[in-house]
């Protein structure tokens, strides 16, 4: 036998074990049913239908006519007995009744989720988790390291529904109300706070992001940035300021002195705002290119007679701290100069709890225990044409060991200029360089011959 | 010169030099007002020109605001005392309110509004400073506040960040109101701590207990057990695991977890036992399971679960009549429940 015989008899074999598969299969095929049947789900047609965890009702009883009819049933081809979303709707009306509709209903694609015959995965959806399901069209969480609890274990349907919600963004329950169904404890504590950041009250995804974000705060960016959103006057302040605090433009600068949900003390102050400030002031610091800034601790240290707001810890009585257009970021005008003359304007900064009065004033009984009998000595030391002096020169900023926080000395030229001061039950008195020794009483006053 | 007139004149000097001596007096001693002093004694007319006379021994107390006019700090420092006053409400009647202010046109810190008027307060335009030098005031705002027995209880001086909770704590503590803040520790400083261990666990079972709702049980199990990593011998923890583990028949974990544990409260207690009977139960150790729940039910005769389970007992034994009667009895609390 030659080649080409060879080769006819595997074509002929070929042939005979396709007819033979073919006679086979066709022996053992369902014929496609040509006329009407009481159920399409039998153990030879449509059986996986039923096979399943989950199925859906009318399968389960066998009422495929729920959702379809016959077109042409000697063909064996069917179509829906409504058309849209009218399918689904017609039995499952309660799904769409709210403001805003999840966009497949809209359209009628139910199909998109839902399989709907059965599925292993409960609600009959097709994906076999919530996450992966939602995760087809919603890709939230694509470059974030930190994931929102619901997000991070794919229950989505924690905070939105499936269907329709009332609320946007097809929410389960208002912003004010949904972040505390789980986070209860920051809610309990909240009630008990009198300072309450705003957005911390109703509005949580102000600063973070639900699903998740780089950080694991979950806050939408960092402060300073984050902040400015809301707090425009502090940004402008905060950049534009001849004098700028610079914690405040370092990344979550703010969060050096500030909490971000509720504190017991204006302001969300962390700390009192001493302590706050010290936590950098405890040590020089270099605010210009040769300027360093003595450690204020240092300035305190067994001081027995502090400043009023120093003692009251409230370092922003005097200083503005995010940037200021004094010097020091102090709040108003106070001379950088040390023999600045006297005027009202030039001491604002005192007069800000001082009375201006306390100065201006020429005979008084009231306003100060600085006078001789009822003349004022601080008028007396202002009101000068010549060499008038000014609050600091008798008065050290922050703290002395001498009553009133009065300066143990002044600086002239490289001398520092003793002050002298003593105290008495009535009175008190100054040996100086400023001046020849003299005294005052308000019991007994000093009599000085007129100039 | 006759015996009266002598006597009259006599008199006549004493009164003057008493009244000088006690001029230089009050002229020389330092003038500022502390903690522990008497409150001094006053008489000033309000800006309405009623006089108000501060008396001892009258029984109510005082709190004296000295504000300055054109001053930021003094109109917060009024915005606060005034929200403070208000909410006093009632128990304001005890409490006499000064705010002197150096002028007269200040008063609309207090005044503004006519419907904003706060009860018992009388401002009084100080505008020769007679207020300020009988307390020693050299700075505003400045706060005083006196108890029922004149005594000076707390001065406080400028408008700081702890100015309304360091002011509320000691009026509440001179009006006698109770308060979850000891005064003297009202200016420190607290913040909300939701990244703690508890507030954490707290969400975790939160969450759970959503998820638990949704059917979806697995994931709550996740939830909790991820409180669980954040405290082994949480009980809350344990109990609500040990319920899940039940739940999807995992018998020998819900054992596992709950077996190690201690409660001290009766509730505490009869959860365990439950936990423990239920598992027992699915387990096929009827007998064990029915003596834990009806030691459970016995601690805690409010749960359905308990009764539902001892009724799942009976079944399984053929005792139709006890199982009805505990079926009976968890049906009527879940619809007592509702």
């Amino acid at each position: 036998m030659g080649l080409e015989g060879v080769t006819m008899l595997e074509k002929i074999y070929k042939s005979v074990v396709v007819l033979i598969c073919v006679l086979i299969s066709n022996g053992l095929a369902v014929e496609k049913p040509t006329s009407l049947q009481k159920t399409c789900v039998t153990e030879e047609c449509h059986a996986d239908y039923a096979k399943k965890a989950y199925v859906h009702g009318p399968v389960g009883l066998g009422d495929c006519k729920a959702c379809h009819k016959p077109l042409k049933p000697e063909e064996h081809t069917w179509q829906f007995v409504r058309k849209d979303r009218d399918l689904c709707e017609y039995c499952h009306l309660e799904q769409t009744t709210k403001k805003n509709i999840h966009e497949p209903l809209k359209t009628g694609d139910c199909m998109q989720c839902h399989d709907p015959h059965s599925s292993d995965n409960k609600f009959l959806i097709t994906e076999k988790t919530i996450a992966s399901l939602c995760d087809n069209c919603h890709n939230i969480t694509e470059g974030f390291q930190f994931l929102h609890g619901p997000t991070a274990v794919g229950e989505c349907t924690v905070c939105h529904e499936s269907h329709s919600s009332d609320l946007k963004d097809l929410l389960v329950s208002e912003h004010s109300q949904l972040c505390f169904s789980c986070h209860v404890v920051t809610q309990d504590e909240l009630k008990k706070y009198e300072f309450i950041h705003e957005p911390a009250k109703n509005d949580c995804i102000g600063c973070h992001n639900p699903h998740g974000a780089s950080n694991s705060t979950m806050i939408k960016d960092f402060a300073p940035y984050l902040c400015y959103t809301c707090h425009k006057d502090i940004q402008n302040v905060a950049e534009n300021s001849m004098y700028q605090h610079s914690v405040v433009a370092d990344i979550d600068g703010c969060m050096h002195c500030h909490t971000p949900h509720a504190s017991t003390v204006k302001f969300l102050l962390k700390k009192d705002a001493m302590s706050l400030c010290i936590t950098c002031h405890d040590k020089p610091q270099k605010i210009g290119k040769d300027e360093v800034l003595p450690a204020f601790t240092k300035e305190l240290e067994d001081k027995k007679f502090l400043h009023g707001p120093v003692s009251q810890s409230d370092c922003s009585g005097c200083h503005i701290t995010h940037g200021s257009k004094y010097f020091k970021l102090l709040a108003k005008e106070y001379p950088p100069i040390f023999y600045a003359p006297f005027s009202e304007e030039n001491y604002e900064l005192c007069f800000s709890c001082h009375a201006k009065t306390l100065v201006l004033t020429e005979k008084t009984e009231n306003l100060t225990d600085f006078r001789n009998d009822d003349l004022n000595l601080h008028f007396l030391h202002v009101n000068k044409e010549r060499r008038g002096r000014t609050c600091r020169a008798c008065h050290q900023t922050h703290a002395s060991n001498l009553p009133k926080h009065i300066r143990e000395s002044v600086p002239y030229g490289k001398w520092e200029l003793p002050v002298g001061f003593t105290k008495t039950e009535t009175g008190g008195g100054c040996i100086s360089g400023c001046h020849l020794p003299k005294d005052y009483d308000r019991k007994k006053p000093v009599d000085y011959p007129a100039p | 010169m006759t015996t009266k007139r002598k006597i009259a004149v006599y008199v006549i000097l004493v009164v003057i030099v008493c009244l000088f001596l006690s001029r230089q007096i009050i002229k020389g001693s330092t003038r500022r007002i502390g903690i522990g002093n008497k409150m001094p004694e006053f008489s000033a007319s309000d800006t309405s020109g009623k006089v108000f006379d501060y008396k001892h021994g009258v029984g109510k107390l005082l709190m004296v605001v000295f504000l300055s006019a054109n001053q930021k700090n003094s109109a917060q420092a009024a915005a606060d005392i005034k929200g403070i006053v208000r909410k006093l409400a009632s128990q304001a009647e005890r409490l006499n309110v000064v705010v002197a202010i150096d002028d007269p046109n200040s008063q609309n810190f207090f005044r503004s509004d006519p419907n904003e008027s706060v009860v018992g307060v009388h401002v009084i335009a100080d505008i020769e400073y007679k207020l300020w030098g009988k307390f020693g005031i050299i700075a505003t705002p400045t706060v005083i506040i006196s108890d029922m027995n004149d005594i000076v209880l707390w001065v406080k001086a400028g408008h700081s960040y702890d100015f309304a909770p360091v002011i509320r704590a000691r009026l509440n503590q001179a009006l006698g109101i109770a308060q979850e803040i000891d005064p003297n520790e009202a200016s420190q400083v607290k913040t909300v701590t939701n990244a703690t261990v508890a507030a954490r666990i707290k969400r975790h079972l939160q969450m759970a207990k959503m998820l638990q709702a949704k059917g979806r049980i697995e994931s709550a199990i996740n939830e909790v057990s991820k409180a669980k990593e954040l405290d082994p011998n949480s009980l809350e923890v344990a109990l609500e695991l040990g319920e899940l583990f039940c739940r999807v028949g995992k018998n020998e974990a819900a054992l596992k977890i709950v077996g190690r544990m201690k409660a001290t409260k009766q509730l505490d207690k009869a959860r365990l036992l439950r936990i423990s009977g239920w598992a027992k139960r699915q387990m096929g150790d009827l007998e064990t399971a029915e003596k834990y729940l009806l030691e459970a039910t016995k601690l805690d005769a409010k749960s359905a679960r308990g009764f539902f389970e001892l009724g799942q007992v009976y079944q399984a034994k053929g005792d139709r009549d006890k199982a009805i009667a505990a079926y009976y009895r968890a049906l009527t609390l879940v619809f007592d429940g509702r």
